[in-house]
């Protein structure tokens, strides 16, 4: 098979993939080579569908030898199959590089022969683009979980970033789904990610040249709605993923059905909703001061779906409010629903030297719509007359188009990239 | 009707801050700076040659640097480069308030000198930047890679460091086929020279091979059901896509 016809089988599985950013490394050129990963991230085209393609998505493999009823590139199913030499892969690359096409490479593959053999070809691939080509574009690698702890080393010193997916949200999912894998096994890689770039930071200290080790840090991405698990235990997985193993990123996918097996949840659609949900409390998280278990609970593990995460804590813990928004702190503002992170840095910087008023809110990029039912201004409230959540909940819903407006606030802040995904490889 | 003054340059950066020493030392109040080949373009002018002189744009660009900031320069250049009609009478403005207040002078948002210039700086910096990445390069037959565009700014200058840095060991070149201009990089240095579109090029025998591989990733990367013309629009829009190598909708 000639190159383009894999490129595409090869690109088409990989699309489906979320992570597109390229920034967050900056890898200046070596004297005489190709390239420098820039820390802004360049678009070089956008897609029909109004992706920013970035990045040289790619399989390496989609001939897997494992069967998780999830993937289309299940070895069970019946669908053409193409491998890439590492030969391939490389000349791709650096001549779409040189013609400008692309900052890299994002690679990843379906298990070939072995998670190790797998990753000894990655590997393969990755030391030759930087060692032999010179190569200082952009590099994400997809780990293989299984393969062996010296081979994920070697690799992660020519990579920028370095991702496992952790697929499902539960061991239990994984048994029934996913046969072949194991949560344990996913964790280890990510554990000994988390170690080397903590020990190549302290070793920076002390030696100049100390090689990199993934400067721009590890993420993940685990599929929603493909197994029971609630968004409380999603989310307090992803919390734990945060604090405990330093991850960047935790990527979220809508299940999309790609068989009629009798394990999968039959649905039609993928569930976006809950997936753009997901995202917003991720974000809750991880800029607002948040943790899983103020947001949801064993007697409360899903979120409304009609109403954002912040609005239904919001909802449920009503007797914090209303906040005065000329007296409470930058914590406090951060949890009324509508005011983000730059209009609660606005408002604490513009108290200094004047009262902040209702039409300043507005100016500030607070969403009233949603804020007023939450604050006082100057001893005023805006909202209705009742603090009933109730009543509150129904005017919030009343006035948003369902999700809409959500996912448009989402599609700023979030990227613009809502995956969903059918064929994940590992 | 009373006629007002304005200043002539000959389109160069060095031109527009020796027509910058001529309105401090002549004492003239200027209603617009243009280039040389603007003259009689509007009757209501009277119009006013100024010679470009090392002297004199020396003396400003060292006043600029010096009483107000590097940022400054750079800020103006990039203006000069946005090839408004205004822009050379919006950097007067900007210097005058700058020499006044100094090295914050782009902290006074409320000053209307320093938002209109910020709002075409901004412009340019834009198309710069979405350039980085809409740039398409093709390799001839020679080896060089060699790549066309049509922005609105004149910014072949702003992008070249960049492409040093990014294809430092090939030689090639950047073509503003509108405006006839193109950076030449030899693998050492970089120089702009005058140049017409070339007719007839020779492409490298394998460079079909891998713009047909490009147009198919980009076709194989769009997800169907999600398509979305309008929103690829507004980020890339249709006037940057004729010097594309992939066509979409
Ligand atoms: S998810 Fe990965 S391991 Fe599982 S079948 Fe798909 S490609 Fe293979």
């Amino acid at each position: 098979m000639d190159a383009i016809s894999k490129l595409k089988i090869l690109s088409d599985a990989a699309k489906y993939d979320v992570s597109c950013s390229s920034s967050g490394s900056t890898r200046s050129n070596k004297k005489g080579g190709l390239g420098n990963a820039s820390e802004a991230g360049i678009c070089h085209s956008w897609t029909d569908d109004g992706r920013c393609i970035s990045l040289l998505k790619i399989l390496m493999s989609n001939s897997c030898i494992y069967d998780c009823v999830y993937c289309v590139s299940r070895i069970s199913n019946d669908l053409p199959r193409a491998t890439f030499t590492p030969d391939e892969i490389i000349d791709i690359t650096i001549n779409f590089y040189k013609r400008n096409y692309i900052e890299g490479l994002f690679l990843s593959s379906a298990v070939i022969k072995s998670p190790n053999k797998t990753m000894e070809r990655f590997l393969e691939i990755v030391r030759r683009l930087r060692e032999e080509e010179n190569f200082n574009g952009y590099i994400h690698l997809k780990a293989i979980p299984g393969a062996d702890r010296e081979v994920l080393d070697k690799v992660a010193v020519y990579v920028d970033r370095l991702s496992v997916n952790i697929e499902l949200p539960t061991d239990d999912g994984l048994k029934m789904l996913a046969p072949q894998k194991k949560q344990k096994d996913i964790l280890v890689p990510m554990t000994q990610i988390n170690e080397g770039i903590t020990r190549y930071r302290e070793e920076k200290r002390a030696f100049k040249h100390t090689p990199k080790y993934v400067p721009a840090g590890q993420t993940t991405q685990l599929i929603v709605g493909a197994t029971r698990d609630s968004d409380y235990r999603i989310l307090d997985l992803s919390e734990n993923l945060y604090k405990g193993y330093g991850l960047k990123r935790v990527y979220y996918s809508a299940f999309v059905p790609v068989s009629t097996n009798p394990l999968l949840p039959q649905i039609k659609t993928p569930p976006l909703l809950r997936e753009n949900r997901l995202y917003q409390a991720d974000w809750l998280l991880r800029f607002y001061g948040f943790e899983a278990n103020e947001l949801l609970s064993e007697g409360k593990p899903d979120f409304d779906l009609l109403l954002d995460p912040k609005c239904d804590w919001a909802l449920r813990n009503m007797h914090i409010f209303p906040l005065e928004i000329n007296k409470v702190d930058y914590e406090l503002l951060l949890r009324v629903p509508g005011i983000g992170v730059k209009s609660a840095r606005k408002i604490i910087s513009s108290r200094r030297f004047a009262k902040v008023r209702y039409e300043d809110l507005k100016k500030m990029g607070v969403a009233l719509k949603r804020a007023k039912y939450f604050i006082t201004i100057d001893g005023k409230h805006f909202g209705i007359s009742s603090m009933d959540q109730i009543k509150i909940r129904s005017s919030i819903i009343g006035s948003s188009p369902v999700g809409i407006e959500q996912l448009s606030i989402f599609d700023v802040m979030g990227g613009g990239d809502i995956g969903i995904k059918t064929g994940i490889s590992v | 009707m009373e006629s007002k003054l304005a200043y002539l340059y000959d389109g160069s950066f060095e031109g527009i801050l020796t027509a910058i020493y001529h309105a401090y030392y002549d004492e003239d109040d200027p209603v617009a700076i243009l280039p040389d080949w603007e003259e009689g373009s509007n009757f209501l002018y009277t119009y006013k040659k100024i010679e470009t002189d090392p002297n004199k744009w020396g003396k400003v660009y060292e006043a600029v640097v010096n009483k107000i900031s590097h940022s400054a320069i750079k800020r103006i250049f990039n203006v000069y480069l946005s090839e408004y009609d205004d822009s050379g009478i919006i950097i007067l403005r900007y210097l005058k308030s700058g020499f006044k207040i100094g090295s914050k002078i782009d902290d006074y948002q409320t000053n209307s000198a320093v938002r209109d210039l910020e709002e075409i700086y901004h412009k340019v910096r834009i198309e710069v930047h979405r350039f980085l990445g809409l740039a398409r390069f093709k390799q001839l037959q020679n080896g060089i890679f060699y790549c066309q565009i049509e922005p609105d700014h004149n910014i072949i200058a702003l992008m070249a460091p960049h492409f040093v840095s990014r294809i430092p060991s090939e030689r090639w070149i950047i073509h503003d086929i509108s405006r006839g201009v193109a950076v030449f990089y030899d693998t050492r240095e970089w120089t702009i020279r005058f140049i017409d579109k070339p007719e007839g090029i020779v492409l490298n025998e394998n460079e079909e091979s891998y713009q047909d591989m490009w147009r198919e990733y980009y076709k194989s990367a769009t997800i169907q059901s999600r398509r979305n013309i309008r929103q690829k629009k507004s980020y890339m829009p249709v006037r940057y896509w004729k010097n594309l190598i992939e066509k979409g909708d």
